[in-house]
C-alpha cells in the first residue's frame, strides 16, 4: 500500500474511461453506418493486495469490448433476406409478366383473338365481300405480330433473367472470397485477445447478409472466430477459402438457353433453395416459362382447330395446284407415326375432293380414305399421293423430294377439298389458313394472304355461303382436344386468372416475407443499433469518471508533495 | 413495417427510429401513388394481383362483350336483310292481290276478249315486275338469290322465267352456338319448286368397307353413332368390348371389331353379310353363340343393324342399316346387282329437248351432272332421305317430261314422269280423272276382243293400269297397259292381230283423260301426254291467267285465279313467317343490348374507380403522410445532445 500504488489505481481509471470513452465515440460515429454492431466496453475492477483490514483494489481495466449482436436472431435475418429476395424477385417478375401481356389493357391479345374472331363474324356474313376478306387476314396477322411480340419479350424476359443470374452468381463468388479473407483476418485479430474484432465481423455480417440476398444460405461460427457457410448441403467457404460459385449456360429441354450456378472447385450443381437466384430462377423456369408454354399452347390451338375447319372449306376460286405448307420426315411411315414428325398428327378419317370440269362446271366427288388405326396397312404420305392419283380423276398428288404434299388437276380442272374428319389436310398444311405450330412459328399462310379469295368462308361453291366461317367463328367458344378440351376463350380466360393469382400469391408472399424481415430487422436494430442518447449518457459517464479519476490523481499528488515537503 | 413487433423490444435504437420512419414514409408514399393512379386511370384494378377474382371476372366480362358486339352486328346485320326482303315481299303480295283482282274481274262472261287481252298485257307486266323484285339487290347483294349472292336468281328463257338461283338458307350465328337464316329464297318465296319429280326408287345400297359411317341412315334410320358395344361370344365364354368411336368409314369398324375380338382370343369375325350385301354378319366357331349389346347408354349396335343375339353355331345377321346414296354411292352398289343405265332418258321441257346417255357413269354424281349438263331447265338432286333422284323445273309454265329412251333407265332411276304411284288427281294439270258409273271405257284389242272397264275407286296410274289388264284377262284379251315410254302417259300393248287397238268412252271423258281415247295400231296404243311436271308457283299461275286471257278462256281464267289464291295465301304466310323472323331477330337484339347494357355496367362497377372512395383515401393518405412527416421531424431531432453543455 502506498502512494505509488494510489497513482496507479488512477492511471488505469483514466485508460479505462478513455478507452470506453472511445467507444462510445465510435458508437457515434457508426450511428448510421448500416450493418453496424454497436460496441459495448465491459469494465472490471482489479483485484488488488489483501491486508489484515482487507483488500485495496488496483484499479480498474477494460476486461473486453464486445458487440451487442444476436448470432441467432443474425441467422434468421439472413434467412429472412433469402425468403424476401426470392419473393420480391418473383414478384417483380410476375408483374414484369403482366406487363408484357397486359391482361387488363385495351389492345392485349384477348382483345386481338376477339378481333380475329369478330372478323370472321363478320364473314358469315357477307362471305362475298373481299375487303371483308381482307380484314380476316390483316386481324390475323395482328394477332399473329401480338403473339409474336409476346414471345419476344417473353424470352428477352428470360434472357434477361439469365443475365441477372449471372451478375448474381459473379457478385457472390466475388463476396464468398470477401467472407473467406475476412475469416482469415478476424481469426488473426483475435488470436489471444479477450475480445472481438468488431469492424471485420461487422462487415463479414454485411456480406453474409449480402450473399444471403442471393442465395439461402446457413453458417457456422468456428471457435477461432471463423464462419463456415453452406448453401443447401453443399459448403462453400471453409475457414479460409472459398470452393467459389461460378454460373454455367446450359440448354434446357425446349432447346432454350439457361443459367445455371455451379461450384467452382468440382462443378457440381447448387441447391439454390432461397434468395435472389432462387427467385429468378422460378420466375425463369416456372412463371416464365408457363407463360411460353400456354403461348404456344394458344398458338398451337389457333392453328390447328381454325386449320383444321379452314381445309375442309372452299373459298371463291378452286385451285389448280396447291403445295402442303407441313412437311413430313418419312414419307413411307403412317402419317400419325411421331417419325413422320407431323406436329398435328391426323386419325382415322376421310376427306372428299370435289374436282371440277373448268368449261362444263361438272363436278366429280371422290372420296379419300386415311386409315391409321394402325390395324392392317396404315396411311403413309406416299400412299395418300397414291390413292388421290389412282382415284381422284384428272388430279395428281406427288410427294415432293422436300416431303410435302403437292396436288394439282390437268388442265382445264380445278379443286377443292370437303369434310375432313381425318385432319389430315390441316397437318399437311393444305388448304390451311395458318402456318406454323406454336407461338415462334405461327404464320398466315401465303396462299390466302395474297389472295383472299382463298380464305375458305364456304362449304359449298357458292359465294353467298358463309357456313365454314360461321364454324371458324364458333371455335373460339368450342372446346377442343388441343388445348385439353377447353375453347380458346376459356384458354386465354385461364392463363391471365392463373398468372392473376400466382402474382397475386407472389405478392402477399413477399409481403409476408417483408414483415418477418421487418420484425427481425427491428429487433436486430433494439439490439444491435446505436442510440444516441445512450451514447450520451455513456460519453458524460465516462467524462465523469475521468474526470473523477484525474480529480484523484491530483490530490494522490497533493499528497506526494505534501510528502516531499516533509522530506525538504 | 411490423408495428407490432414493437412490444416486444426492449430498447429502440436511433437506426432503429429512421428505419421505422422511412418505412412508414414509404408506405404513406405507396399509398399516394396508388391513388393517384387509380384516379388518373379512372379504374380500380391496376393491376391483376390487386384482385385476382375481380381480374378475372373483367376478363371474362371483356371477352363477353367482345362476343356479344359480335352477336350484335350478326342480329343487325339479319335484321337489316329481313327488313329488306319485307318490303320486297308487300311488293310481291300488292301484284298478286292485282293479279287476282284481275282474274275475278275477267272470270265473269261480260269481258270481252279484246278486254281479256288488253288485261293480259297487264299480266305480263306483273310478271315482268314480280322478276324485278326477285332480282332486287341489297346491300350489293341478290336478295333472294339464297348463297348464290352474285348473280340474279331468275332470268327469262324461252319467254318464261327460270329458276336459276341457290336455294339454301344464308345464317348467321344469333349466340354462341345457334344459328339461324336471315335470307329468303326466291323459290320458297314464290312457290318455285314445291313439286318434284321423281325420288320413287328408294334405292337399295349395298355395303361396302369405304362407305362412311355418317352415310348410313342405319337400321333404326337415326344415322349411326360410332360408339363402344360389348360382344359376348357363348361357349368359351369370352366378353370383349369394342370402342367404334374412331372409325370413319365401315371397313375401319370391321377392321377395329376383328382386331379387338382376335385380342381378345375370341374368334367372332364381323364382315358384310355376303348373302345380304345391305346387311353385316357376324360369325363365330361351330360351338359359340353371338351376343351385342349397346353399352353406356349408346346405340352404336342398334345403329349397326347388329344389336342382337344368335343360337349356337348361328352367324348373327344385322338388319339393312340403309346406305345412303351420296354423289360418290357407285352404280355398281345400287341393288338389284348394280344399276345399270345402257339407253339413258328422254327429256322434254316445254320445246326443250334432250336425250341423255349415262355411258361411262360410275357414280351417282356422274348421273347427275349428265341430267344437270343437259340444258333443259331441270335440276337434278339426291333426294333428302338419300334414297332417290329427284328432278325439279326450273322453268314456269313449262312442261317436264321424262321418259325411256328405248329401255327402261328413267323407270330405274325413279325419274320417269309418271310411275305407279302417281296419282290420277295430279293428271291433266291437276284437274285429275273424272269416273262414272260402271264401265268407264271400252278397249277392243288387236283380235277384235271388247271389253270395259271400269276405274272406279282408282287413286294411282298402277291402280288404272291394275284394272285394265284385269279386265283384259276376264275377257280373254292379250291386250296389256303399262305407263308409256314417254313418261307422260298409258301405253296398250298387244301381240298383233288383225285389228288396231282402239279405246272408246262409255259416256264419260275419262278414256280422253287418261289419254288412251282413239285408234292405234295392231301392236300398240300409244296414249297422250297427260301428266307432266309443271311448276306450280307464282310464275306458272300467271302464265296460266295471261294465256286464259288472251284464249279468252272463262273457266281457265277462274282456274288460274284460284291458282293465284292459293299463291297469294302462301306468300302471306311466308309475309307472316319473315316478319316473326324479323320480330325474332328484333327480340333477341333488344335482348343482346340489355345484355351489353348489364355486362358494361357490372364491368364498370369491377373495374372503374369510385371516385368519392379514392378522392377521400387520398386526402386520409395526405393526412397520413403530413402526419408522419411530422412526427418523424420531431422526433428525430430530439436529443439528449441538445440539452449537453
Amino acid at each position: 500500500m502506498g502512494l505509488g500504488s494510489a497513482l496507479s489505481v488512477g492511471r488505469t481509471a483514466l485508460e479505462a474511461y478513455q478507452a470506453t470513452l472511445q467507444v462510445a465515440g465510435q458508437n457515434i460515429a457508426n450511428v448510421a453506418t448500416p450493418g453496424y454492431t454497436r460496441s459495448s466496453a465491459r469494465l472490471a475492477a482489479i483485484p488488488g493486495q489483501t491486508f489484515s483490514f482487507g483488500q485495496l483494489g488496483n484499479g480498474v481495466r477494460v476486461n473486453s469490448i464486445r458487440r451487442n449482436i444476436n448470432e441467432a436472431l443474425q441467422a434468421r435475418l439472413r434467412t429472412a433476406v433469402s425468403d424476401v429476395a426470392a419473393a420480391s424477385v418473383e414478384r417483380d417478375a410476375l408483374n414484369q409478366i403482366e406487363g408484357v401481356l397486359d391482361p387488363l389493357g385495351d389492345r392485349n391479345l384477348g382483345a386481338l383473338i376477339s378481333d380475329f374472331f369478330g372478323s370472321l363474324n363478320d364473314l358469315q356474313n357477307t362471305p362475298d365481300n373481299t375487303a371483308t376478306r381482307g380484314i380476316v387476314v390483316n386481324t390475323a396477322q395482328s394477332l399473329i405480330q401480338r403473339i409474336r411480340d409476346t414471345r419476344g419479350q417473353l424470352i428477352a424476359f428470360r434472357n434477361q433473367i439469365n443475365s441477372e443470374i449471372t451478375t448474381a452468381v459473379v457478385r457472390s463468388d466475388q463476396v464468398a472470397t470477401e467472407i473467406a479473407d475476412l475469416n482469415q483476418r478476424i481469426v488473426v485479430a483475435e488470436a489471444g485477445a479477450n475480445g472481438q474484432a468488431s469492424a471485420l465481423r461487422d462487415q463479414r455480417d454485411l456480406l453474409l447478409s449480402e450473399l444471403a440476398d442471393t442465395f439461402e444460405i446457413q453458417t457456422r461460427e468456428q471457435p477461432n472466430g471463423a464462419v463456415n457457410v453452406y448453401i443447401g448441403n453443399e459448403s462453400i467457404i471453409q475457414f479460409g477459402e472459398s470452393f467459389g460459385l461460378k454460373a454455367v449456360s446450359e440448354v434446357d429441354d425446349d432447346g432454350l438457353a439457361q443459367i445455371v450456378v455451379r461450384l467452382k472447385i468440382n462443378n457440381g450443381p447448387v441447391s439454390t433453395g432461397a434468395g435472389r437466384i432462387a427467385g429468378l430462377i422460378k420466375a425463369r423456369d416456372v412463371h416464365n416459362s408457363e407463360q411460353v408454354n400456354r403461348l404456344d399452347q394458344l398458338a398451337a390451338g389457333l392453328i390447328y382447330e381454325i386449320n383444321r375447319v379452314h381445309s375442309g372449306g372452299q373459298g371463291l376460286e378452286g385451285f389448280s395446284t396447291i403445295t402442303g405448307e407441313t412437311p413430313v420426315d418419312d414419307s413411307t411411315v403412317a402419317l400419325n407415326d411421331p417419325l413422320a414428325g407431323l406436329a398435328f398428327p391426323p386419325q382415322t378419317g376421310t376427306f372428299f375432293i370435289d374436282v371440277r370440269d373448268d368449261a362444263s362446271g361438272e363436278v366429280v366427288r371422290t372420296q379419300i380414305n386415311v386409315n391409321l388405326d394402325g390395324i392392317g396397312t396404315d396411311t403413309t404420305l406416299d400412299s395418300l399421293a397414291a390413292d388421290i392419283t389412282t382415284n381422284v380423276p384428272n388430279v395428281t398428288a406427288t410427294v415432293l423430294s422436300n416431303g410435302r404434299l403437292e396436288i394439282s388437276a390437268a388442265s382445264g380442272f380445278s379443286f377443292t377439298f370437303a369434310e375432313d374428319s381425318s385432319g389430315a389436310l390441316a397437318s399437311l398444311g393444305i388448304n390451311t389458313f395458318f402456318t406454323g405450330e406454336d407461338s415462334l412459328t405461327i404464320g398466315v399462310n401465303d396462299l390466302v394472304a395474297n389472295n383472299v379469295d382463298y380464305v375458305a368462308a364456304s362449304s359449298t361453291p357458292f359465294v353467298g355461303d358463309g357456313s365454314n366461317a360461321t364454324a371458324l367463328v364458333a371455335l373460339q367458344d368450342q372446346a377442343v382436344a388441343t388445348l385439353g378440351g377447353v375453347s380458346l376463350n376459356e384458354h386465354y380466360a385461364t392463363t391471365m386468372s392463373d398468372l392473376a393469382v400466382a402474382s397475386s400469391s407472389a405478392s402477399s408472399a413477399n409481403d409476408a416475407a417483408s414483415v418477418i424481415l421487418d420484425s427481425l430487422t427491428v429487433q436486430r436494430e433494439s439490439v444491435s443499433g446505436v442510440n444516441l442518447d445512450e451514447e450520451a449518457v455513456s460519453l458524460i459517464t465516462s467524462q465523469r469518471a475521468y474526470e473523477g479519476a484525474a480529480r484523484y490523481m491530483n490530490v494522490v499528488n497533493e499528497m506526494l508533495q505534501t510528502l516531499m515537503t516533509l522530506i525538504r | 413495417m411490423n408495428i407490432s413487433s414493437a412490444g416486444n423490444l426492449s430498447r429502440v435504437s436511433t437506426s432503429l427510429r429512421t428505419f421505422t420512419l422511412i418505412s412508414q414514409l414509404q408506405r404513406n408514399t405507396l399509398d399516394i401513388f396508388e391513388l393517384e393512379q387509380r384516379i388518373s386511370s379512372g379504374r380500380e384494378i391496376l393491376s391483376i394481383s390487386d384482385d385476382p377474382i375481380a381480374a378475372e371476372r373483367i376478363t371474362r366480362m371483356l371477352k363477353s362483350l367482345d362476343s356479344q358486339d359480335q352477336i350484335l352486328l350478326n342480329l343487325r346485320h339479319a335484321d337489316s336483310q329481313l327488313a329488306a326482303a319485307d318490303a320486297s315481299i308487300t311488293e310481291i303480295t300488292d301484284l298478286l292481290n292485282e293479279a287476282a283482282r284481275i282474274a275475278s274481274e275477267q272470270s265473269g262472261s261480260l269481258q270481252s276478249a279484246d278486254e281479256r287481252a288488253s288485261q293480259a298485257v297487264i299480266i305480263d307486266g306483273i310478271i315482268d315486275q314480280l322478276t324485278n323484285v326477285a332480282n332486287r339487290e341489297f346491300q350489293s347483294q341478290y336478295l333472294f338469290g339464297g348463297r348464290q349472292t352474285d348473280s340474279p336468281p331468275l332470268n327469262t328463257r324461252l319467254g318464261r322465267v327460270t329458276f336459276v338461283g341457290d336455294r339454301g338458307d344464308r345464317r348467321t350465328l344469333v349466340n354462341r352456338e345457334f344459328t339461324l337464316p336471315f335470307n329468303v329464297t326466291v323459290d320458297s318465296l314464290l312457290q318455285l319448286r314445291r313439286d318434284v319429280v321423281g325420288g320413287t326408287s328408294n334405292f337399295v345400297v349395298e355395303l361396302d368397307p369405304n362407305v362412311r359411317l355418317a352415310d348410313l341412315n342405319g337400321a333404326g334410320d337415326r344415322g349411326v353413332t360410332p360408339g363402344p358395344i360389348r360382344v359376348t361370344e357363348g361357349g368359351p365364354g369370352i366378353t370383349f368390348d369394342v370402342d367404334l368411336s374412331a372409325a370413319a368409314t365401315l371397313g375401319d369398324a370391321i377392321a377395329l371389331f376383328n382386331d379387338t375380338a382376335a385380342t381378345a382370343g375370341s374368334s367372332i369375325t364381323l364382315g358384310i353379310n355376303p348373302a345380304d350385301p345391305t346387311t353385316l354378319r357376324l360369325q363365330a366357331g361351330p360351338l359359340s353363340s353371338i351376343q351385342v349389346q349397346d353399352i353406356g347408354g349408346n346405340s352404336t349396335a342398334a345403329d349397326l343393324g347388329i344389336r342382337s343375339s344368335s343360337s349356337v353355331g348361328a352367324p348373327l345377321i344385322g338388319s339393312n342399316v340403309n346406305r345412303r346414296i351420296t354423289q360418290t354411292t357407285p352404280l355398281s352398289a345400287i341393288e338389284p346387282s348394280g344399276l345399270s343405265l345402257p339407253n339413258g332418258v328422254t327429256i322434254k321441257n316445254g320445246d326443250l329437248n334432250a336425250t341423255v346417255d349415262f355411258t361411262g357413269a360410275a357414280t351417282i354424281q356422274d348421273v347427275l351432272n349428265r341430267l344437270n349438263g343437259t340444258d333443259v331447265g331441270i335440276y337434278a338432286a339426291i333426294n333428302d332421305h338419300g334414297d332417290g333422284i329427284q328432278i325439279e323445273n326450273l322453268i314456269a309454265g313449262t312442261e317436264l317430261i321424262i321418259g325411256e329412251n328405248g329401255g327402261t333407265d328413267a323407270a330405274r332411276l325413279g325419274i320417269k314422269t309418271l310411275n305407279g304411284e302417281t296419282l290420277l288427281s295430279s293428271l291433266n294439270g291437276g284437274r285429275g280423272v273424272h269416273p262414272g258409273t260402271g264401265d268407264d271405257f271400252r278397249i277392243t284389242d288387236s283380235n277384235g276382243v271388247s271389253f270395259g272397264v271400269d276405274i272406279s275407286g282408282a287413286a294411282t296410274i298402277q291402280d288404272v293400269i291394275d284394272a285394265i289388264n284385269a279386265a283384259a284377262g276376264v275377257a280373254g284379251s292379250t291386250l296389256a297397259a303399262d305407263i308409256s315410254p314417254s313418261g307422260g302417259g298409258f301405253r296398250l300393248t298387244d301381240l298383233g292381230g288383225p285389228n288396231p287397238i282402239s279405246v272408246d268412252n262409255l259416256g264419260n271423258p275419262v278414256a280422253q283423260e287418261l289419254g288412251i281415247l282413239g285408234t292405234g295400231t295392231t301392236t300398240e296404243l300409244d296414249g297422250e301426254i297427260v301428266g307432266s311436271f309443271k311448276q306450280s308457283g307464282i310464275f306458272t299461275a300467271l302464265y296460266r291467267l295471261r294465256d286464259a286471257l288472251i284464249a279468252d278462256d272463262s273457266s281457265e281464267i277462274t282456274e288460274a285465279g284460284s291458282d293465284i289464291q292459293r299463291i297469294q295465301k302462301d306468300v302471306i304466310n311466308i309475309l307472316g313467317q319473315v316478319g316473326a323472323r324479323s320480330k325474332d331477330m328484333q327480340d333477341r337484339l333488344l335482348q343482346t343490348e340489355d345484355a351489353v347494357a348489364a355486362t358494361q355496367a357490372l364491368l364498370s362497377e369491377v373495374r372503374d374507380v369510385d371516385f368519392v372512395e379514392a378522392v377521400t383515401r387520398f386526402q386520409q393518405a395526405q393526412t397520413a403522410l403530413q402526419a408522419s412527416l411530422q412526427t418523424g421531424a420531431t422526433s428525430l431531432n430530439l436529443s439528449l445532445f441538445n440539452f449537453l453543455g
